[in-house]
């Protein structure tokens, strides 16, 4: 078993092979479709300082991309959390609305895409994309996280005489809440995965998943690459932020989550 | 408090589960009553109807002359399985009924930590203790209600040996400190004689009382003293009589 103070050294170095590998193919299949590591990290260096061909620069498509996805985020968490509250607590709530909920669950968000690019415009269209991406992660964690409350737990609110309301406050929220926050950082991390596609069919030129477009339609494949790449890093990012919240918040928590 | 004919079957897919029948008894004020009887007797649905978790399906309970009523009623639980809050303190936990019952005062939470041997463990959270401590930690949550009456349910049975033993001498300890009528359900006969100033000594399904038993020695008391052994010996007879097997 690696020794947890060398793991950082084997991970860069288990990077720094893939870069390898990378650099190598690239070598070898000798195209100029297939960028090495140098082209696309200098593609990233331009992107970062002098933006792409509109002068746009990566800052403020990553800025732009995630205000879009924290958006549809935010109310994919206003909409599935309360309710899926409402539909752990009542029995048979979420059986009964199975046969509307699972196969609109199954159709991808990108399959919404063209209805959506008919029916609304804009910024709407990134929002319902996105939110529906992450709403359907944080419903079913959120009604898991409260349906697996322990029965013990209950019993002890109820033998000092509390209330259901008051039981639903101070136990079965405070113990369904991990289950709910791993649902938020599934839910972002799908939602974040939508906004390149939802860009794709957006009229507005800023965003990372239209920078990838645009420099699809000229064939520039290094900074199509630089862009995935900075799609990938923001959203590791993000991750990281939301389970550091959690390892804080969770203290009490002896287990790992991923 | 007093139990009168008391009679409470549970229906399942095999038809009516007659779990008691006809027990009647009575537990004064300040009085420690151990329940034991043969494993599944129900003893612990005896002690969920005394606690008003659940209705009896005929007879009566009354506990003060009222039916019993977790919100009226001042009651303390300890359960035998883990049932500490995890994401509260030991002191956020041992708060927890008085925060549902709007007792304001978290003086009295302090002594009771400081009575169950607790000091220092305030701050921890339940993962981080062992289960002795657990155990001390719902017994001082039960208690910081200052509840009528005290309701546990074998709350020793998951612990090592050594450890119930101390807590047997801790429990009789704050007994005869704050003198509260306990009902404790146990299997464990020499921790209800131990313990206890009465034994019932329940038939087995559907269950009965079949015997009371007055414990006359002095507190602290010697697992090993002749008295003690010779009640023992009663008991398990008595229990042998509906589990042949003993």
């Amino acid at each position: 078993m690696v020794s947890f103070s060398r793991e950082p050294f084997y991970a860069s170095l288990l990077l720094l092979g893939v870069l390898l590998l990378w650099e190598t193919l690239s070598r070898v299949v000798h195209s100029a479709f297939f960028p090495g590591v140098g082209e696309v990290l200098g593609s990233l260096w331009t992107l970062l300082t002098k933006g792409d061909m509109e002068g746009i620069r990566l800052h403020e498509h990553t800025l732009h991309s995630l205000l879009r996805v924290l958006g549809g985020f935010s109310l994919a968490c206003l909409t599935a959390i309360p309710l899926g509250i409402l539909m752990g607590l009542r029995e048979g709530a979420y059986r009964l609305s199975k046969p509307v909920l699972e196969p609109v669950r199954f159709i991808p968000p990108l399959a919404w895409i063209p209805l959506v690019m008919i029916l609304l415009s804009s910024y709407w269209r990134y929002l319902f994309v996105i939110w529906l991406g992450a709403f359907f992660p944080l419903l079913l964690s959120t009604i898991s996280g409260i349906k697996r409350t322990s029965p013990t737990l209950v019993e002890v609110s109820k033998s000092f005489g509390a209330g259901k309301g008051t039981t639903v406050k101070k136990v079965v929220i405070p113990s369904a809440l991990p289950e709910i926050t791993a649902g938020m950082r599934v839910g972002l991390g799908v939602g974040w995965m939508c906004i390149v596609a939802a860009e794709m069919m957006g009229g507005e030129s800023v965003g990372l998943g239209k920078l990838i477009l645009k420099y699809s339609n000229i064939m520039m494949v290094d900074m199509m690459v630089a862009g995935m790449i900075a799609i990938g890093v923001v959203g590791l990012l993000m991750n990281e932020v939301l389970l550091r919240t959690e390892k804080r918040l969770f203290v009490w928590r002896r287990e790992v989550s991923l | 408090m007093k139990v009168e004919n008391l009679h409470k079957h549970f229906l399942t897919r095999e038809g009516k589960l007659e779990v008691l029948k006809g027990i009647s008894f009575e537990v004064r004020e300040g009085e420690f009553v151990s329940v034991v009887g043969p494993s599944g007797c129900g003893k612990t649905t005896l002690l969920r109807l005394v606690g008003g978790l659940e209705a009896p399906s005929s007879g009566r309970i009354t506990i003060d002359g009222k039916s019993p009523d977790p919100s009226l009623h001042r009651l303390g639980f300890v359960f035998q399985e883990d049932s500490l809050f995890p994401w509260r303190t030991v002191w956020e936990n041992v708060r927890f009924g008085r925060e549902v019952r709007g007792m304001e005062g978290e003086r009295e939470v302090g002594e009771l930590l400081e009575r169950m041997g607790l000091r220092g463990f305030e701050c921890c959270y339940p993962h981080q203790l062992s289960g002795g401590m657990k155990q001390r930690v719902a017994i001082a949550r039960a208690l910081a209600v200052d509840p009528d009456l005290l309701l546990m349910d074998e709350p020793f049975a998951n612990l090592d040996a050594q450890t119930r033993w101390i807590l047997h001498q801790d429990l009789t300890r704050i007994w005869e400190e704050v003198r509260k009528t306990i009902l404790f359900v146990t299997h464990n006969v020499e921790e209800a004689l131990y313990l206890s100033d009465r034994v019932l000594v329940l038939t087995s399904r559907p269950a009965r009382v079949k015997r009371v038993l007055r414990v006359g020695l002095p507190r602290p008391r010697d697992k090993l003293s002749v008295g003690l052994v010779k009640l023992r010996k009663k008991v398990v007879e008595l229990l042998r009589e509906e589990v042949p097997y003993l």
